[in-house]
């Protein structure tokens, strides 16, 4: 596809000033993350110090078991995973079924059911947390426990409506296939659509997992008790306030960088799943 | 061969679709619609059945001892009449809102545009730019409260500041407005990503030959090929990205719970921490302003829905 650069010659002074000042601002964007990592690796002396080195002197890798014991690191990232990884499972198969069936079977209301579906994307969690803490308070055993924390996220209405999408592009001769040779719905679904849905599947599972590592309100509200915060909660609560208003800010990065590993990993490796989803808002306008 | 295999592939699949009211069309549509219960059954008790509640709740007053006892508006008066922290939140938000959105919206759209050619390095510094959604708000936030940190715990940027001279502003203790300015700040630095990726894609889905006309037209240079031919055609991109941040910036909670904890003097406490600090002892006026916030969110909601039909008739 022609882009602009082929309609228009750029000069090679252009190119130059182009570069120097995307070097700038990448600095500029840049410099959070590097600070963050230096700074986990210093004394807290040697942060307070002024002027403050760029470096530490001596890396000081003990500041990762220090805020492990702080945090109470492994547990909370325990925590995480099973909060992160159940919901993204689970919304990947309740959406993938939703979807399958919104796209390809037919039944009595099936659009009326996906407009609403689609309507309840406008609302935010911000709306639901305060009934939902009642709610949950009002079931006896739900609060502070793994169920508050991920069954009401498994219904989201954007992994439906990213599965419906997907499997409207598939040809429709290939389930028609399995339904002439006699396979119910269930199975074609099973054998055949979900083990296809690849793509899908793979973009719900980054955005609902990232969503869902970097998630604090809802952690805060449902949970109550130290043992079953996740690593959020252990940064924002444990570590920046109460007790701890002046905290040692080098411990305190080492807690943000331990946090912020699997996060960005996941990122990397799925970002174009990410930026896929994202430009087709820009495309849609 | 092959074209009786498609006839026959024709007439089963019309046999397998749900007509009629015969039991076997009655048990697949069943079937049909037994895919979507799961999902149908959480998103009611989850999503739509709490929206009701909490306009129920609105009307009552309950401290989660006993049970809920209606009075009527009155929570929504305390909120009006008796609540200076209410309006504070209201004006927060707002100032929050105003800020947070254009900076993040043009920043995205100058990145997209300076990466909007092939080069060598594109990637790594699209990449760049786009990383900071990766991290939390409450690492980001945090790592930036230390950086511009005005208390005991003094941050780089004050520090090297002051050692030439140029006193930082007392974001922490004394002024809201450069608390807001800093927490603006971080959520450009992470957000702004979004944006760029957005306008990136709008920018590619512009026919070229419009450039070329322009340039024909007399469009001299970059600037006024953008102005004149990027600029508009991204209007629908640009609205979309509009909306989308102002609810975004309404919902804002954790920049503030972490970097202010909504000081100083609840100068940074939204709509949203507000409904959070009364939720668990003052329920009937926490639903109410969450009510109150839920129809704002559906009126912006309704804003674009009419904007983006008008601006669908040029297309």
């Amino acid at each position: 596809m022609k882009s602009q650069a082929s309609v228009v010659k750029k000069s090679h002074t252009g190119l130059i000033i182009n570069y120097v000042i995307l070097s700038i601002l990448a600095i500029l964007f840049l410099f959070p993350f590097l600070w963050m990592v230096a700074t986990s690796l210093k004394t807290n002396s040697e942060v307070l110090s002024n002027p403050t080195a760029i470096l530490p002197t001596i890396p000081q890798w003990g500041n990762y078991p220090q805020v492990s014991s702080d945090l109470n690191f492994w547990r909370e990232l325990f925590n995480s995973l099973v909060m992160s990884l159940s919901v993204t499972f689970g919304q990947i198969i309740l959406a993938a079924l939703a979807g399958y069936a919104f796209a390809r079977l037919e039944f009595v209301g099936r659009d009326l059911l996906f407009v609403i579906v689609l309507a309840t994307l406008i609302i935010p969690f911000e709306v639901l947390f305060v009934p939902l803490y009642l709610m949950l308070a009002g079931w006896g055993d739900w609060l502070n426990t793994f169920k508050a924390l991920i069954v009401p996220s498994l219904a989201n209405p954007f992994a439906i409506f990213l599965f419906r999408q997907f499997f409207i592009t598939l040809p429709k001769e290939l389930d028609e296939a399995a339904k002439v040779d006699g396979a119910g719905y269930y199975r074609v679904f099973w054998s055949l659509m979900l083990p296809l849905s690849g793509p899908a599947v793979a973009t719900v599972f980054v955005l609902t997992f990232l969503a869902e590592w970097s998630d604090l309100l809802k952690p805060l509200v449902f949970t109550s008790s130290s043992d079953m915060y996740t690593l959020q909660q252990g940064l924002a609560v444990t570590l920046n306030r109460g007790a701890n208003l002046a905290p040692n800010t080098a411990t305190l990065m080492a807690g943000v960088v331990l946090t912020s590993l699997v996060p960005v990993l996941i990122f990397l490796i799925g970002q174009r799943y990410f930026v896929k989803s994202i430009s087709a808002t820009g495309l849609k306008g | 061969m092959a074209v009786q295999t498609q006839k026959q592939v024709k007439a089963m699949t019309l046999a397998n679709k749900p007509r009629g009211l015969g039991t076997s069309a009655i048990l697949r549509q069943l079937q049909a619609f037994s895919f979507t219960v799961p999902a149908l059954v959480l998103l009611a008790i989850f999503l739509i059945y709490p929206i009701g509640y909490v306009i129920y709740l609105s009307f009552q007053r309950w401290n989660l001892l006993g049970n809920p006892a209606y009075i009527g508006i009155k929570n929504y008066n305390t909120l009006f009449l008796h609540s200076a922290d209410f309006f504070q939140a209201i004006g927060s938000t707002l100032l929050f809102v105003v800020l947070a959105v254009p900076t993040q919206i043009i920043l995205g759209l100058y990145l997209a545009v300076l990466l909007n050619e092939k080069f060598a390095g594109r990637t790594f510094f699209r990449t760049t730019f786009f990383i900071p959604m990766a991290i939390s708000f409450v690492a980001a936030g945090i790592v930036f409260e230390r950086i511009f940190s005005t208390g005991s715990n003094l941050g780089i940027i004050p520090q090297t500041l002051a050692n030439i001279g140029i006193n930082f502003p007392d974001w922490e203790h004394r002024s809201g407005t450069w608390a807001m300015l800093i927490i603006v700040l971080m959520n450009t630095w992470k957000s702004a990503g979004y944006s760029m990726i957005v306008y990136l894609a709008g920018l590619q889905s512009i026919n070229p030959d419009y450039y070329e006309a322009a340039q024909i037209d007399g469009a001299q240079n970059a600037w006024q090929r953008f102005l004149y031919i990027s600029l508009p055609l991204l209007g629908p991109t640009t609205t979309l990205l509009l909306i989308t941040h102002t609810i975004g910036s309404f919902r804002a909670f954790v920049p503030f719970f972490v970097m202010t904890n909504g000081g100083p003097a609840g100068a940074t406490t939204t709509l949203i921490f507000f409904v959070y600090n009364n939720y668990a002892n003052r329920t009937g006026v926490a639903s109410a302003a969450t009510t109150l916030f839920l129809i704002a969110v559906l009126a912006i909601t309704a804003v674009q829905f009419l904007i983006t039909r008008r601006q669908n008739v040029y297309y």
